[in-house]
């Protein structure tokens, strides 16, 4: 090649010692699948029965679509402070210290608590269902057993805590080498995702017979007595059902958004996590849409609906009615069972990883800025990782582990409200930052503006109307079931709670000469 | 404020000093390397107008980055708390500020990864204080976004020293080959900078003649040899792709 003069373009700007940043769109994305979790989508399903005539298709396409307008208000807001630790960062510098810490604590508090509950799942819609079907289609008793004691409180305990306890070290040995093994993992995941669709399409041609294989394993007639019963699923569509079904596909869609807590780390900040979170909800997105529409086609509305509500103990197979075991039945060979399953088993071990790197990172932050005990803030000599946030998110989330696997305390317990009073904080950012922190705005690379609108207000409006209208059904939807009392008083419980720790040890640390307020004028340290 | 340079060069004997009382091994790489190695052109330096240097970079080795932080604070220097836990993700750097902020001082730790990779391992014995010749020519022709400085340097350091096969007093033009045969990227940036410093050399009129002349001869014979060398599959593949894709990796400023 011959040498040619370059253009000037760039010349005389280089800041002096810069760093080349670690984290790349591709590790957001994968993040965002970990804090999606499509494993999710086994109960959304199932949940589908409450909600006769709903599209969950098209519901899941809105809130995906409503997702990308929230987790494009994160993504630019957190370019304009790209700093690790989440909403804490730049919520309280755009709209009051007391605000940031509150979306922060009640998001990490409800993280933790997740990264105990979907430990316990992995065992619940994971191995237990996986070794069921294995058990199923050989006929090998010890497989049943396996499969039963995966279902049972020492068995969702045991697979839990290890899982969590795997998971925490290598998160303790430093996010460079738990982003390579993610990066392993979510290709698996990918693969496997691929073969189950590549199935059903199959399936869907009419190349399997799942109704056939399920009466083969059930009894003769057992398909077309679930149909029966699951009538209203063959209800024509209905609108209302269908916007009151996009809390389902909400609870885990919206999530991608966490990848906020990385934000100081990601390589070219405004674009890796614009990128970075619109891809991985897209991709999730059109995955759960397919998913739910195979489902529909293959196992057919009626069936999924009678399946879901039939009680456990009238089931007649000895696994549950998920679509992951249907997904093994239509396949009707072990080894396909057993690649399917790996979507399902990585989407919620790397849900335990993202929850608790989020948690941890949050109290990183709080610990830096002096919002917590500074000793949150140590990080291994060795590995550079936060070592007591660790250790404390280690041991929360074995607790709520404990109190899931062995007591029915937490069974209707859901996080989400907690987790949407956040989603609707950060929009309301979203709507106030051009006008609150106009010179920063305009000074921003994120200044854009649509028939004079700034952007980032429009997209906040936006994501306002669909996090208050899932905030609210929350509160009435009983199928949801975070409209009992106990989520309730636990979420506001978790606001007050940080309202006031906030403002005790603001009052703490002025009384040993440190200035809070002073440190959120500026931008932290990481 | 600046430090001056000779303020910078005692800071770089105490650091040196400090460090290798611990036994462990620490080179000198950047503008002061530059000049530090090119003793009979300095008055290029200032002929050229370079600014002030403002900060010190050392490469050392990760097995020895426990004694390097304990030597620098031993010196009075504190470890960038940012820099520290940005280590979890993969980030090779150690960045230690002097006494009252001054001097900022960068240590790449085993390889200096900036728009480019150079890697360091098994080669910061080859030369003293600094890292060789050649390691220190590939560390600004790595620069994608080159400041006037930058090309300063590079003048001075190819104004000084021929291309040859030693590591001490010449610039080890195999091993040069060799990586820009590889890396079709690197090759492309490099090529860039030599170009525009042959181009500023041109504007450079308070020079003595035959040292532009003596330059723009070696960065010809630069640009020949590696254009010339044979390039590996990957290289040859790569450049079919060209500018369309990015060749470079961004480098964010610390601060950002």
């Amino acid at each position: 090649m011959s040498a040619q003069m370059p253009s000037s373009r760039g010349v005389f700007t280089r800041a002096s010692s810069g760093l080349v940043r670690q984290v790349g769109v591709g590790d957001v994305v994968f993040y965002g699948w970990g804090q999606i979790t499509l494993g999710f989508i086994i109960f959304t399903i199932a949940a589908w029965q409450f909600y006769p005539g709903a599209s969950m298709e098209w519901a899941t396409i809105a809130v995906t679509l409503g997702g990308i307008a929230l987790g494009i208000v994160y993504a630019l807001m957190s370019s304009v402070y790209p700093r690790s630790g989440g909403e804490y960062v730049f919520l309280s510098r755009i709209l009051h210290p007391a605000v940031g810490f509150v979306a922060s604590v009640s998001f990490a508090f409800w993280e933790t608590f997740y990264t105990g509950i979907v430990a316990a799942f992995l065992s619940i819609f994971g191995f237990s269902p996986l070794f069921g079907t294995l058990a199923l289609q050989t006929g090998n008793k010890t497989l049943a057993d396996i499969g039963t004691w995966f279902g049972s409180p020492m068995g969702i305990f045991v697979t839990g805590a290890v899982t969590i306890l795997v998971v925490a070290l290598f998160v303790h040995r430093g996010l460079g080498r738990y982003f390579r093994i993610q990066r392993w993992g979510m290709w698996v995941v990918a693969a496997s995702l691929v073969v189950t669709l590549l199935v059903l399409l199959v399936a869907a041609l009419g190349g399997l017979d799942f109704k056939g294989n399920f009466d083969a394993l059930a009894g003769a007639g057992s398909y077309d007595k679930l149909a029966a019963a699951g009538a209203s699923g063959n209800a024509p569509f209905d609108l209302g059902q269908t916007i009151q079904f996009m809390i389902w596909p909400a609870f885990s869609i919206w999530f991608a958004v966490a990848s906020v807590s990385l934000s100081g780390e990601v390589k070219n900040v405004q674009r890796g996590q614009l990128w970075g979170i619109s891809l991985a909800m897209l991709t999730m997105g059109a995955a759960s849409v397919g998913l739910m529409f195979f489902s529909r086609v293959v196992f057919g509305s009626a069936f999924l609906v009678g399946a879901s509500a039939t009680p456990a103990a009238q089931f007649p197979l000895p696994a549950p009615p998920y679509i992951n075991v249907f997904a093994g039945i239509a396949g009707g060979n072990p080894l396909l069972t057993l690649l399917m399953s790996l979507w399902v088993l990585g989407t919620m071990i790397f849900d335990v990883g993202a929850t608790m790197i989020y948690a941890t990172r949050a109290m990183l932050a709080w610990g830096v800025d002096g919002t917590a005990p500074t000793k949150l803030a140590d990080v291994s000599e060795r590995y550079h990782s936060p070592t007591w946030a660790i250790i404390v998110a280690t041991t929360v989330a074995l607790i709520w582990l404990a109190l899931y696997a062995f007591t029915s305390l937490l069974a209707i317990l859901s996080g989400f409200i907690g987790l949407a009073v956040t989603f609707i904080l950060v929009a309301l950012g979203g709507v106030a930052f051009p006008y609150v922190k106009r010179r920063v705005f305009d000074s921003s690379a994120v200044a854009f503006r649509v028939a004079g609108m700034p952007l980032i207000a429009i997209l906040g409006v936006i994501s306002l109307v669909f996090t208050v209208y899932v905030f609210y059904r929350l509160f009435i939807d009983s199928a949801f079931g975070s409209n009992q009392p106990l989520p309730i008083a636990m979420s506001f419980i978790v606001v007050g709670g940080a309202v006031l720790w906030f403002y005790g040890i603001r009052w703490y640390r002025a009384r040993h000469g440190v200035d809070l307020d002073a440190r959120f004028r500026e931008i932290p340290v990481e | 404020m600046n430090p001056s340079v000779e303020g910078l060069l005692v800071e770089t004997g105490r650091i040196l000093e400090a460090v290798e009382d611990r036994k462990a091994t620490i080179r000198l790489i950047g503008s002061l390397a530059v000049r530090l190695h090119s003793a009979d052109h300095v008055y290029l330096v200032e002929l050229l107008g370079r600014s002030p240097y403002r900060d010190l970079d050392f490469v050392a080795y990760a097995r020895d980055a426990a004694a390097i932080r304990a030597a620098f604070e031993s010196v009075g220097y504190e470890a960038d708390a940012n820099i520290l836990r940005s280590q979890e993700f993969g980030i090779k750097r150690l960045i230690f500020h002097g006494p009252g902020g001054f001097p900022k001082v960068d240590v790449f730790i085993d390889a200096l990864v900036m728009a480019h990779q150079i890697p360091f391992a098994g080669r910061l014995n080859l030369d003293h204080p600094t890292v060789s010749l050649v390691d220190l020519l590939l560390s600004k022709l790595q620069i994608e976004k080159i400041t006037e400085n930058d090309v300063k340097d590079l003048i001075v350091l190819l104004a000084e020293h021929e291309l040859g096969s030693g590591n001490t007093e010449t610039i080890d033009a195999a091993y040069l080959l060799t990586r820009m045969s590889r890396d079709w990227g690197f090759y492309h940036t490099a090529t860039k900078n030599l170009v525009l410093a042959e181009h500023l050399l041109a504007g450079y009129t308070q020079l003595p003649r035959e040292v532009s002349e003596f330059a723009v001869a070696r960065i010809r014979d630069l640009i020949g040899r590696m254009e010339t060398a044979p390039k590996s599959t990957a290289w040859k593949l790569r450049a079919r792709v060209g500018t369309r894709v990015r060749w470079y990796e961004d480098v964010e400023d610390v601060d950002r």
